[in-house]
């Protein structure tokens, strides 16, 4: 059942899209103009800019985000899983407290976390190190992965998992063979959204990067507090490019909604 | 000595009770059906008989064999349940397979037990679909086929027919029905469903509360029901409240209302329930005088509401072609001495 919206929710929508929509037109607008400086509205336009991305330490940067992101969020899966299986499928003293824990990060301003770790990483004698940063990473993306495989496991038929059982499967034998491949959908999707989030992570990894852990986020940012061209508009339109077509790939092969929403096999 | 028996099953869940001791012997072969309303602790017998939950008191014996320490996979129990928990991401052949995969068995020897089992259900060609292209009933002969080819001694059936429509459920009983009796397997089957247990089964153990109220050959629980409890929950009766005022020659004599009927039963003198069966009441020259409050059209049956000066009574009659009571219509109502039973409130 659908119904038509009325002229003033249809305007409201196209007021609310275009809200959203406005600044990164801007942005790619601004990326294919010629100057060093900032100018829009312009009449020239060039692709001066995307050229000027491949000399750069951007490249590098992006390289260690990506380094980064894909590290952290490949450790919080794989430390998520148990910890989802332990609070989802057993009851113990201690158990709500312990979900609360493990996504109580989301409720941590990154801001503090940041200024947290510099400390302790200052202490322990682990600034300017890659590992110390993909730990940092790891709090910050944690929730997603638990709360994706949380949702994954509360979601799939129980009773598959007592058939595997009561068919001769040995506890192990049923999360290999019954458990694993049913929640593998959610534990994708949560896995895409920590890379996100941490390819995205600026607040706290200012905080603890160094010229060797440079992540592209703070390197744009960086770069931007010094100058005023048309670089980082590029850098953003490239990312902005490369997203979509990570997201048509992913639609394609798989379905977006059904990787993000974390839903088991039906 | 019974094949499965059961010793004072108690299952506690805190402050609930769920399984209040329950005492059961299950012959070898035996088909026997768990009936009862939701909540009474069926399923979760048959949990603890799967051994998915630990019993908090009582003893599980199968084959001789006491349950306590053994662990679900090592029970050799096949178990249907009411969702057929399908795996969706393996083909048919691959859910049949898998208990074999789990015992080790040979790939020569599962290809062939497969194809057999698949064969039985009548699922050959579907072997390489995955469950969702299937249809519910064919989901469902997938699970009886992935049960039945691991030769477990005991088969488990949770509320098998509940996820099928109307048509498909009968056409099912009778299946699962012939399947029982062709490989003479062992089988608990819990349902709620009075007129599926009494089909399918050998015998009907209704349970109410955590305890077996009536155990017996359907045909018996169904006509001698004992308890008020047990003659509602099985089909349709008049449950009438009555006192028992005398007895002669192994019949009660009861009061209804004013009136006073000949019963069969045992029942001490006072007071008492009268189950009266409505396919059992007719219409008669003589008898006890009604009005046809409603006279309802069933297909294969008439069911009259009769207003009586005993209450109201229902009264259900094959429809024989021809002419039926007209609502409103003055009738006797009657019945053979040994349809008026007296329960136990």
């Amino acid at each position: 059942m659908t119904r038509t919206n009325g002229p003033l929710a249809l305007a409201f929508h196209a007021v609310f899209i275009a809200f959203i929509l406005a600044p990164l037109v801007v942005v790619i607008l601004v990326a294919f103009t010629p100057e060093s400086y900032l100018s829009i509205p312009t009449t020239k336009w060039s692709l001066r800019w995307f050229e000027a991305i491949w000399a750069s330490d951007f490249i590098p940067a992006f390289w260690i985000s990506v380094y980064v992101a894909c590290g952290a969020a490949t450790i919080a899966l794989v430390v998520s899983v148990p910890a989802a299986i332990a609070t989802a499928r057993f009851d113990f003293p201690g158990r709500q407290a312990l979900g609360a824990y493990f996504l109580s990060p989301l409720m941590v301003p990154h801001v503090v976390l940041g200024v947290a770790l510099l400390r302790f990483m200052a202490e322990v004698g682990l600034t300017a190190n890659m590992a110390a940063l993909i730990m940092g990473h790891v709090i910050i993306v944690l929730p997603f992965t638990l709360r994706l495989a949380l949702a994954a496991l509360t979601g799939m038929n129980r009773h598959c998992e007592w058939a595997a059982w009561s068919l001769g499967a040995s506890q192990w034998a049923v999360f290999r063979r019954v458990t694993l491949p049913m929640i593998i959908p959610g534990l994708a999707g949560g896995w895409l959204l920590a890379f996100i989030q941490s390819f995205d992570e600026l607040t706290m990894t200012v905080f603890v990067a160094s010229p060797g852990t440079t992540t592209l986020p703070v390197r744009m940012f960086q770069y931007i507090t010094d100058n005023i061209d048309p670089m980082v508009a590029s850098i953003s339109t490239a990312l902005i490019v490369l997203a979509l077509v990570l997201m048509a790939v992913m639609e394609r092969v798989y379905g977006l909604e059904r990787l993000l929403a974390g839903k088991g096999e039906a | 000595m019974a094949f499965l028996e059961l010793h004072g099953l108690v299952q506690r869940y805190g402050p609930v009770v769920a399984v209040d001791g329950v005492d059961l012997a299950v012959d070898r072969g035996e088909f026997l059906s768990l009936l009862g309303p939701s909540g009474c602790g069926k399923s979760t017998t048959l949990m603890a008989i799967a051994g998915f939950v630990e019993p908090t008191a009582g003893r599980i014996v199968l084959g001789g064999r006491d349950m306590a320490q053994v662990k679900p996979n090592r029970r050799n129990i096949g178990i249907v349940f009411q969702s057929f928990a399908l795996f969706p991401h393996m083909t048919v052949a691959e859910n049949v397979g898998f208990g074999l995969e789990m015992r080790s068995i040979a790939k020569a020897e599962r290809t062939q037990r497969i194809a057999e089992t698949l064969a039985l259900v009548r699922l050959t060609e579907l072997a390489g679909r995955y469950p969702k292209q299937l249809s519910g009933g064919q989901q469902q002969r997938v699970a009886l086929a992935r049960a039945l080819v691991i030769r477990p001694d005991l088969l488990l059936l949770d509320e098998p027919m509940s996820s099928l429509d109307a048509k498909l459920r009968e056409e099912m009983r009778v299946e699962i029905r012939d399947i029982q009796r062709k490989v003479q397997i062992t089988t608990i089957m819990v349902t709620h469903d009075q007129a599926e247990a009494l089909l399918m089964a050998d015998r009907v153990a209704v349970m109410d509360q955590g305890r077996i109220a009536r155990i017996g050959k359907p045909y018996e629980v169904y006509e001698n029901p004992g308890s008020a409890f047990v003659s509602d929950f099985l089909g349709r009766t008049n449950l009438l409240p009555a006192t028992v005022v005398g007895r002669s020659a192994g019949r009660l004599r009861v009061k209804i209302g004013a009136v006073e009927i000949d019963a069969v039963g045992e029942a001490p003198d006072g007071a008492a329930m009268v189950s009266l069966r409505p396919e059992r009441l007719s219409f008669a020259a003589q008898g006890l005088p009604g009005t046809i409050e409603s006279a309802l059209f069933m297909g294969g049956q008439w069911f009259y509401r009769v207003a009586t000066g005993i209450g109201q009574l229902s009264v259900i009659r094959p429809n024989e072609g021809g002419a039926h009571v007209a609502e409103g219509g003055a009738v006797h109502v009657a019945w053979p001495v040994d349809a008026a039973r007296v329960v136990q409130g």
